[in-house]
């Protein structure tokens, strides 16, 4: 339980990823960031905090925060589905936190012909932003699981 | 070889040697020991099986500890029953071990093995701290040398208690050396070679054998080049009693430490006088307080003190005549080491006086006097009882180890040293942690309601075995983090010394309940609030001794600290006996600040709670110690930070009452379980008065807005819980359909509405994100017994406003 994550590799760098759907997008974030993957249970909502806070479940005994990526790139929330899960990050020596997520994909192998310098979007919510993956004709979003934390 | 020169031999390796070289002399030491003795063949197969299991890369301290520890308990058994050369023919058991115990020929009657083997335990570990300092000398400085000769005269005390006058002899020699030198590099040599000696000998003069020869010249050695060196400090050992002021800083820098332990002494030598008038000579507490007048006396010989170290010495030898024959204490004598007592106390106060002066008087009025008398109880005495330390070993020691026995079935509450060892926090940690998650998941098990439907009488019976099991292991496990604050109180007792002398009041302290435990954590954290409090007492509490007297009062102060558990919490009371706190000037600085409204009547509780603002302060004058009057809020915040609340209680011209309640442990809390709008939440029972279903009459709504709930007379505000927090709650629409929980918050008391109460659970408090909390409502998330996540509300911050003292008003201040 106590074990440390060894340092994350930057996101946005060569290396694997876990992918997972948002809506229709896929979104990734390095896999060495993932501590596990857990199954939706009930979360208990924090009485006010930020509005993307889902809640805080119990995590073998833990208090482990919940939050909405979705709600937090101020889209609507992430809808219950069999195909819902809690993915468990940990960027670097930080608190573990789960992010919940509409599915999980896979895990993908970036090589650095994959990666694709970003365009500017001039967009909100772009600090999530590490870089593109470009795969099978596919596009995923790699995100910064220490940015998704900070409040 | 014997057991003992093994012993030696594996003793002196250890710091150094490989661990196959440890592995092999390890063996050795395993063959010969002899198979009868079970005990010492257990701990000699023991070490051998430590050495096999550690590699070469292993920590190389852990791996030390370790053998230490195994080594001590050898040299302990050899002393329970001496042992000579493995023989073909093992040496027949005539009884068990225990019974045969006998102190080694030679050795003064009243040591015992259990004696020796904590000296033998004290100079490996003293030894082995002067070799680490040997090899980096040139580094030492002065302040190293200081600890150095500490610790070498610590090692001469301890030889010279158990009766070994040949390594007393050279410690001091080396003491002298060191002292001497222009440099501890110097002496390196020779400290070095007088350690390899040491622990050669040591384990053979423990088992009564002769020691290994090489002292004489050893002695030699360190005299001869104490000679050509002509130390530019002489130690003359005072002949007469006089006290030299002493005038090197060196010296006066080590007077500081030198009042700390004598004091600790002082205390500790009255608790054991005091036990003595009430319960009777007991041999144990005459032996404890013959060591701490020996070591009074060590201290003061090592300072030139001469008439303390006299006194110090008439004192003890008082107390060895006791040893021998506890008759020999008798009302009178016990008086004399009383007021033996107070005099050393006054001695050290004026030398200490003298010493911060530069210069002055170091006669104390009837020093001399109560000297000769002590010295005169012994003359008188002497025909009777002849001193008889080196009793033959025969008859003596079965005597008096039985009657040690008898002296422990007698008296259990005597202070017993608790064998300890060191563990790495964090490992604690881990553990209780571990320990939580596992009354967590068996509370979810016991409770999982498929299970208990499907069980039977016997798996159930079972289950409530493992409950109990599982809840004493956690007890256990808060148990480990417990310290008891006697090392806070004690710090006090030196505090209220130097505050005494500074503020020119007389002021003593006395301390209860120093055994009472609590976690370490907040231990730690408790030392400045009492500072804080205790400078505020002697400060602004105590009067000068004039007004006191004038008043009626004992000159001298008496300020008491005291701990005592009350529920699930440890209550710390700290009173003294001054001119109590002025309401009125309190209230007229409070009005003066703008911290309240003049036209309101404010209750005594009210009033005492201002000095809790920050930077409030009645004190007429600014003085050295107690600064701005700063401090009461910083006390009051760090009791609310460990969850604890702080009374007062105050009587003017009689005193002032501080009374902290504390949580015994910041990991698990006494909770109420609440239910707002669906959901549950705990709040510390700690900071729970009362809770109650509201009646229409009790509840007032200004204006459709502000509650307030009449209990009994009192109108305090009612909070709405499931408002503040932003939730559908059904007692916000109708508080008669809810419950009211009356808090004691940090801004005096209010009611708590919620929609209903479930009962009261002790709960493990788990940290919460930070990004949680942004308004600090929670102070933690604790698992409940189904495995949801229930937040822990923080009284605090559950009422923002303030009712009389303007909030703008207090952080301008």
């Amino acid at each position: 339980m106590n074990a440390t994550v060894p340092s994350v590799e930057t996101s946005g760098a060569p290396g694997r990823y876990l992918t997972f759907r948002l809506d229709r997008e896929v979104y990734g974030v390095p896999i060495l960031a993932v501590r596990e993957i857990i199954e939706l249970q009930e979360i208990s909502p924090v009485p006010r905090s930020s509005h993307w806070v889902r809640g805080v479940v119990n995590l073998r005994g833990r208090v482990l925060p919940v939050l909405d990526p979705k709600l937090r790139f101020g889209l609507s929330p992430v809808e219950p589905s069999e195909l819902t899960v809690i993915v468990v990050l940990q960027a670097d020596d930080s608190k573990p936190f789960g992010v919940l997520v509409d599915e999980v994909l896979e895990v993908l192998r970036l090589e650095p012909s994959h990666l694709a310098d970003a365009p500017t979007m001039n967009c909100d919510h772009e600090e999530f932003l590490a870089g593109f993956g470009k795969v099978r004709d596919g596009l995923v979003f790699l995100l910064d699981p220490a940015a998704l934390r900070v409040s | 070889m014997s057991v003992a020169q093994l012993l030696a031999e594996m003793t002196a390796l250890l710091a150094h040697a490989s661990p196959a070289v440890l592995r092999e002399a390890a063996g050795r030491l395993r063959a010969a020991v002899p198979p009868d003795n079970i005990d010492l063949a257990a701990m000699a197969e023991g070490i051998v099986c430590v050495l096999e299991i550690y590699g070469d890369d292993t920590d190389r301290e852990l791996l030390v500890t370790q053998l230490q520890g195994d080594l001590s308990s050898i040299a302990y058994l050899l002393t329970q029953a001496p042992v000579s050369e493995p023989t073909p023919a093992p040496v027949p058991v005539v009884a068990p071990a225990r019974t045969t115990a006998a102190a080694p020929a030679g050795l003064p009657a009243w040591v015992d093995p259990a004696m020796l083997a904590e000296f033998y335990d004290g100079q490996l570990h003293g030894l082995t701290e002067v070799e680490e300092m040997m090899l980096d000398a040139a580094s030492l400085g002065e302040a190293g040398r200081n600890k150095l000769a500490r610790i070498l005269h610590t090692l001469k005390g301890e030889s010279a208690t158990v009766g070994f006058a040949g390594l007393e002899e050279l410690y001091h020699a080396l003491e002298d050396r060191l002292l001497a030198a222009p440099s501890p590099v110097e002496v390196v040599d020779d400290a070095l070679a007088l350690k390899d000696w040491v622990l050669r000998a040591v384990p053979a003069l423990i088992t009564g054998e002769s020691a290994p020869p090489g002292r004489e010249e050893l002695l030699e050695r360190l005299r001869a080049t104490e000679a050509p060196a002509p130390p530019p400090v002489p130690l003359p050992i005072p002949t007469a009693a006089k006290n030299v002021l002493p005038s090197d800083p060196e010296a006066i820098a080590m007077f500081g430490e030198f009042f700390d332990e004598a004091a600790e002494s002082l205390i500790q030598a009255d608790e054991l006088l005091v036990s003595i008038e009430a319960g009777g000579v007991e041999a144990s507490s005459v032996d404890a307080l013959f060591r701490t007048f020996h070591t009074l006396k060590g201290l003061a010989g090592f300072l030139e003190l001469g008439s303390i170290q006299a006194l110090a010495h008439a004192v003890e030898a008082l107390l060895d005549d006791a040893r021998n024959d506890p008759s020999t204490l008798s009302a009178a004598r016990l008086d004399l080491i009383l007021r033996a007592t107070n005099m050393v106390r006054s001695a050290l106060h004026a030398t200490r006086e003298a010493v911060a002066a530069g210069s002055g008087d170091l006669v104390v009025p009837g020093f001399d006097a109560l000297l000769q008398k002590v010295l005169e109880a012994r003359r008188r005495a002497s025909v009777a009882p002849p001193p008889v330390r080196f009793a033959a070993p025969v008859a003596a020691p079965s005597a008096s180890s039985e009657e040690r026995e008898d002296d422990e079935e007698r008296k259990p509450n005597l202070a017993v040293v608790r064998e300890t060892i060191k563990v790495d926090l964090t490992r604690v940690d881990s553990l209780v942690e571990t320990i939580g998650e596992l009354v967590i998941v068996e509370a979810m098990v016991n409770n999982a309601a498929d299970l208990r439907s499907q069980i039977g009488h016997r798996t159930r019976h079972q289950l409530a075995q493992l409950s109990k099991i599982v809840r004493d292991l956690q007890r256990q496990g808060l148990a480990l983090r417990m310290v008891p604050l006697r090392g806070v109180f004690q710090k006090m007792s030196r505090l209220v010394r130097d505050l005494s002398r500074r503020s020119g009041k007389s002021i003593q302290l006395e301390l209860s309940g120093q055994d009472a435990e609590m976690d370490r954590s907040l231990a730690e954290r408790l030392g400045d609030p009492l500072v804080h409090m205790m400078r505020n007492a002697a400060d602004h509490g105590i009067e000068p001794s004039d007004q006191r007297v004038a008043a009626g009062k004992p000159p001298m102060a008496t300020i008491r600290l005291s701990a005592y558990h009350e529920g699930g919490n440890i209550i710390i009371e700290l009173s003294d006996d001054g001119r109590g706190l002025n309401r009125d000037a309190i209230v007229k600085k409070a009005i003066e600040r703008g911290l309240i409204d003049p036209s309101i009547q404010l209750s005594d509780p009210e009033a005492w709670e201002l000095i809790f603002a920050p930077g409030f302060s009645t004190a007429a004058a600014v003085t050295e110690i107690s600064g701005r009057g700063v401090g009461m809020d910083v006390v009051k915040r760090t009791v609310e930070e460990l969850r604890g609340r702080i009374q007062i209680q105050s009587v003017i011209g009689k005193g002032t009452t501080f009374r902290l309640v504390l949580p015994l442990t910041l990991a698990i809390i006494d909770g109420m379980l609440m239910v707002v709008g669906g959901r549950r939440y705990v709040l510390p029972t700690l900071s729970i008065l009362e809770s109650m279903k509201p009646l229409p009459s009790q509840l007032h709504r200004f204006a459709g807005g502000g509650r307030i709930i009449d209990v009994r007379g009192d109108q305090l505000p009612l909070v709405d819980l499931g408002g503040l927090l932003g939730v559908p709650s059904s007692a916000s629409d109708d508080p008669t359909a809810g419950f009211v929980v009356v808090v004691d918050g940090l801004r005096g008391r209010f009611g708590l509405l919620v929609d209903d109460l479930i009962g009261q659970q002790q709960v493990v408090i788990k940290h919460i994100d930070a990004t949680l909390n942004s308004e600090g409502l929670f102070s933690g998330g604790a698992i409940l017994s189904d495995g949801q996540v229930g937040l822990i509300l923080n009284p605090t911050a559950l009422r923002v406003d303030e009712p009389r003292v303007r909030r703008g008003a207090l952080e301008a201040s």
